[in-house]
C-alpha cells in the first residue's frame, strides 16, 4: 500500500510538472511570436528620406513604450554591417544570425542583470536592409508565469487534493482486490513442511501477473520434494545396509561355542542395533508426516514399549513396572513416534538404574506417560541439557547421545513437552506431557 | 519340521540355516523370490521366513500372492525396516509376525515356535528350554528327561510362555488363553496360578524362571 501512494504521488507530480513546462513554453512561444510583431511594427516606421538618411517616425505612445525607465522593453536598429542607428537608449544584445530564407529569428541571452528575450526582424526597404531588434526582460515574464501558475492553483489546484485521495482509494481497492487470492496462497504456504510436502499452490483466482510465480514456486516445491523422497529412500536403504550385516554378526555370536565371549559380544550387537535404530529414527523423524488426527490409546502405546523392553530389563538384571488408570486415555498422534519416544525413555531409565533396580512407568489422565529410573537423579543444572543432541552424561559409557534429543522431538511435533524431575523416591522422572484430547459430545435432538 | 528361507543375504541365510538347525529346525534357502515361490510349491514347508528387500521383487508382493493362492503356511517376516506402518502392512497382507533386523537366534527359533502352533499350523514341536522340554502333541513335561505331573492350567500357562520364552507374555494374553474368553476371571487369578506355578517348577528342579513385569506380564526365561 506505501508503494501504491508513493507511485500515485510520484505520478501526479510528474503529470503537474509536464503540465507547468508546457504551459510556460506556450507562454514563450507567445512571448517570442508578440516580440516579432513588435519588431515588425517598429521597422514600419522606418524611411529613408531623399538625402539618403534614414528617419524613425515612432509615434510618441510607441515610443513612450519604449524609452520610459520602467519599461521592460528595448529596442534597436541595425544596418547591413550592424551598425546601430536607431534605438531606444539601453543596451541590447549582439545581433543573432537570421536564416537567408526567414525575415526573423528569436533568441535569449544572459544579460548582464537580467535574463533576456529577444526578436530580430529583418526588412528590406529600397536597396537597403535594416534589422530590428526587439528585447524584454525575462524576470517580468516569469512573474507573468508565476502568476499564472499561482492563479492555476488558487482557481483548480485544489481539485487536486480530492483527486489524489479518490485516486488513492480507488488504487488501494483495486490493489487489494487483485491481490486477494495471494492470501489464499499463503494460508496454503503455511501447511507446507516436510511432513506434507505434497501441497502445491492453487492456480484457481491467481492474477495472471503472478502466474509466473506461483508456477516458480510450485516447481521448487517439486524440485524439495524429490529430495525428501530421495532422503526417506536413502532411511530406508541406510536401514537394510546397516541392519542386514548386523543380523549377520549377531547370527554368528549365536553360534560361538565360547559362551561368555558371546555373551559381551551380544551386548555390543544390540547397543549398535540401538543406536543404529535412533540414528534411523533421527533421520526419518525429520520427514516424518505425523498425522494429528490419529487418535491413539496412550497406555497400549505404553505396554507394546514396556513388553518390547522387558527382555532387555530382564537380562540386565532389571525390572519393568506399568501403572495404568482405571479408564482408558487417548492422546493425539502416531503410535509408532508416541512408541519411540517411551522405548527411548525406558532404556534410558534401565541404563540408569543399578542392578536390581525397578524402572516404573505410569500413565496419568492428565494425559502423561511418566518414566521414573531408581537412579541416581539428575543434578538441576543438567535438566536442560540431557535434550541436547549428543550430549552424553559424565558416567554414560555408551549410546550415541541421541535418545532425549529424539524425545524432545518427537513431543514437540505432537506439540506435547517432555520434562524432568526427581522421582518421589528419588531418581529421575522423565514425563511425556499431551495435549488434551477435546471428546464432541454430540447433542441429541429430542 | 522343514521350514522355508527366502532371504537374498547369502551370509545372514547361512547363518540363520546353522542357526535354526541348533533348536532342531531343518531350513532350506533361496535367494530370490522366484526361486523361494517355486520351492513353495513343490515341498510342503511348515513355516516361512521372508525377507522383505529381494532382489526381484518386494517381500509384500510375494506375500499377497501366497495369499491370493489361499496358501495356509504360517509366515514370519525378516526385515531391517522399523516403521509401525511397515509392520502393520505386512501383518494386513497375511504375514503371522514380523521380526526387526537384527535379532537374537532364539528369539526366532521362539517366534517361529509360536508360529507352529497356530490353529491350522503343524503341531508336534518339542520345546526345550533349560532342562525343561514340552511335547506339544502329547503335552508331557520332561525335566532331565523324566516325565513329570503338572496340573492342566499350570501347564497352559507354561506351554505359552515356553513358546514365547524370552519374550513378554502380557497378562491379557494369558488369561485369555488359559481361561478362555467367556470365563469370568478373578483380578488375582492368573497371580495366583503364576505364583503356583513357579512353586511347582522350583520343587521339581526345573531350570527355568518366570519373571514378572507388574503391569506388563510374564517372561520365562533359561
Amino acid at each position: 500500500m506505501v508503494s501504491v501512494t508513493i507511485t500515485t504521488f510520484v505520478a501526479t507530480g510528474v503529470a503537474l510538472g509536464w503540465l507547468y513546462l508546457k504551459q510556460s513554453r506556450v507562454e514563450s512561444y507567445l512571448h517570442e511570436r508578440a516580440l516579432v510583431r513588435q519588431a515588425q511594427e517598429i521597422s514600419n516606421f522606418i524611411s529613408i528620406n531623399d538625402n539618403g538618411s534614414i528617419d524613425l517616425g515612432l509615434p510618441p505612445q510607441i515610443s513612450e513604450a519604449y524609452n520610459s525607465p520602467e519599461s521592460r522593453y528595448r529596442y534597436a536598429i541595425r544596418d547591413e554591417v550592424g551598425r546601430i542607428i536607431a534605438t531606444s537608449g539601453r543596451h541590447v544584445g549582439p545581433l543573432p544570425q537570421i536564416m537567408q530564407n526567414e525575415n526573423y529569428h528569436t533568441y535569449k541571452y544572459q544579460g548582464t542583470r537580467n535574463s533576456m528575450i529577444g526578436a530580430a526582424y529583418r526588412k528590406k526597404i529600397g536597396q537597403r536592409t535594416f534589422t530590428t531588434q526587439v528585447e524584454q526582460d525575462m524576470s517580468e515574464l516569469r512573474s507573468l508565469s508565476a502568476a499564472v501558475f499561482n492563479e492555476f492553483i488558487t482557481d483548480g489546484g485544489w481539485l487536486g487534493i480530492p483527486f489524489l485521495a479518490v485516486l488513492l482509494g480507488i488504487s488501494a481497492f483495486t490493489v487489494k482486490r487483485s491481490l486477494a487470492p495471494l492470501d489464499e496462497l499463503a494460508v496454503v504456504a503455511t501447511k507446507i513442511d516436510p511432513g506434507n510436502s505434497e501441497v502445491r499452490l492453487p492456480y484457481v483466482g491467481v492474477p495472471r501477473e503472478i502466474m509466473p510465480l506461483v508456477n516458480s514456486i510450485n516447481s521448487a516445491l517439486d524440485r524439495l520434494d524429490d529430495g525428501l523422497r530421495r532422503q526417506r529412500e536413502f532411511s530406508a536403504n541406510a536401514a537394510h545396509q546397516l541392519r542386514t550385516p548386523l543380523a549377520v554378526l549377531s547370527a554368528n555370536i549365536d553360534m560361538m561355542g565360547d559362551k561368555n565371549v558371546a555373551a559381551k559380544l551380544r551386548y555390543d550387537v544390540e547397543l549398535m542395533s540401538r543406536i543404529v535404530t535412533q540414528l534411523l529414527l533421527v533421520a526419518r523423524l525429520e520427514t516424518l508426516n505425523i498425522r494429528l488426527d490419529e487418535k491413539i490409546e496412550l497406555c497400549s502405546a505404553a505396554c507394546r514399549a514396556a513388553e518390547d523392553l522387558g527382555p532387555l530389563a530382564i537380562s540386565m538384571g532389571k525390572t519393568l513396572e506399568v501403572d495404568e488408570p482405571p479408564r482408558s486415555v487417548f492422546v493425539h498422534g502416531n503410535e509408532h513416534v508416541i512408541n519411540a519416544a517411551v522405548s527411548n525413555l525406558i532404556e534410558n531409565a534401565l541404563t540408569h538404574s543399578p542392578i536390581g533396580g525397578t524402572v516404573r512407568i505410569r500413565i496419568t489422565e492428565t494425559p502423561s506417560i511418566e518414566v521414573r529410573d531408581s537412579g541416581p537423579g539428575i543434578p538441576l543444572e543438567k535438566r536442560e541439557k540431557v535434550f541436547e543432541r549428543f550430549w552424553r552424561g559424565e558416567n554414560s559409557k555408551e549410546g550415541a547421545g541421541l535418545g532425549l534429543a529424539i524425545v524432545r522431538r518427537i513431543m514437540d511435533a505432537l506439540n506435547g513437552s517432555v520434562t524432568v524431575s526427581d522421582a518421589p523416591e528419588g531418581g529421575a522422572q522423565f514425563s511425556l506431557l499431551f495435549p488434551t484430547v477435546q471428546i464432541k459430545e454430540k447433542t441429541i435432538q429430542a | 519340521m522343514r521350514i522355508l528361507l527366502i532371504e537374498d543375504h547369502q551370509r545372514l541365510a547361512q547363518s540363520i540355516v546353522e542357526g535354526l538347525a541348533g533348536f532342531g529346525l531343518g531350513v532350506d534357502f533361496f535367494g530370490t523370490a522366484e526361486e523361494g515361490l517355486a520351492a513353495e510349491d513343490s515341498i510342503s514347508y511348515d513355516a516361512l521366513i521372508l525377507d522383505l528387500a529381494l532382489p526381484d521383487r518386494d517381500g509384500l508382493e510375494v506375500l499377497s500372492q501366497l495369499r491370493k493362492r489361499e496358501k495356509r503356511i504360517p509366515v514370519l517376516i525378516l526385515t531391517a525396516r522399523d516403521g509401525i506402518d511397515e509392520r502393520v502392512e505386512g501383518l494386513d497382507r497375511g504375514a503371522d509376525d514380523y521380526l526387526l533386523k537384527p535379532f537374537a537366534m532364539k528369539e526366532l527359533a521362539a517366534r517361529l515356535r509360536a508360529l507352529l502352533r497356530r490353529p491350522g499350523g503343524p503341531l508336534g514341536a518339542t520345546i526345550t528350554i533349560g532342562n525343561v522340554s514340552l511335547n506339544t502333541t502329547t503335552r508331557q513335561i520332561k525335566i532331565d528327561g523324566q516325565v513329570v505331573a503338572i496340573s492342566r492350567r499350570e501347564l497352559d500357562a507354561l506351554e505359552l510362555l515356553m513358546r514365547r520364552a524370552d519374550q513378554v507374555v502380557p497378562k491379557r494374553l494369558l488369561e485369555d488363553s488359559v481361561y478362555g474368553l467367556s470365563d469370568e476371571v478373578a483380578p488375582n487369578t492368573i497371580e495366583a496360578l503364576v505364583s503356583r506355578l513357579r512353586r511347582r517348577l522350583e520343587i521339581i528342579e526345573a531350570r527355568v524362571s518366570i519373571h514378572t513385569l507388574r503391569g506388563v506380564g510374564y517372561l520365562l526365561t533359561d
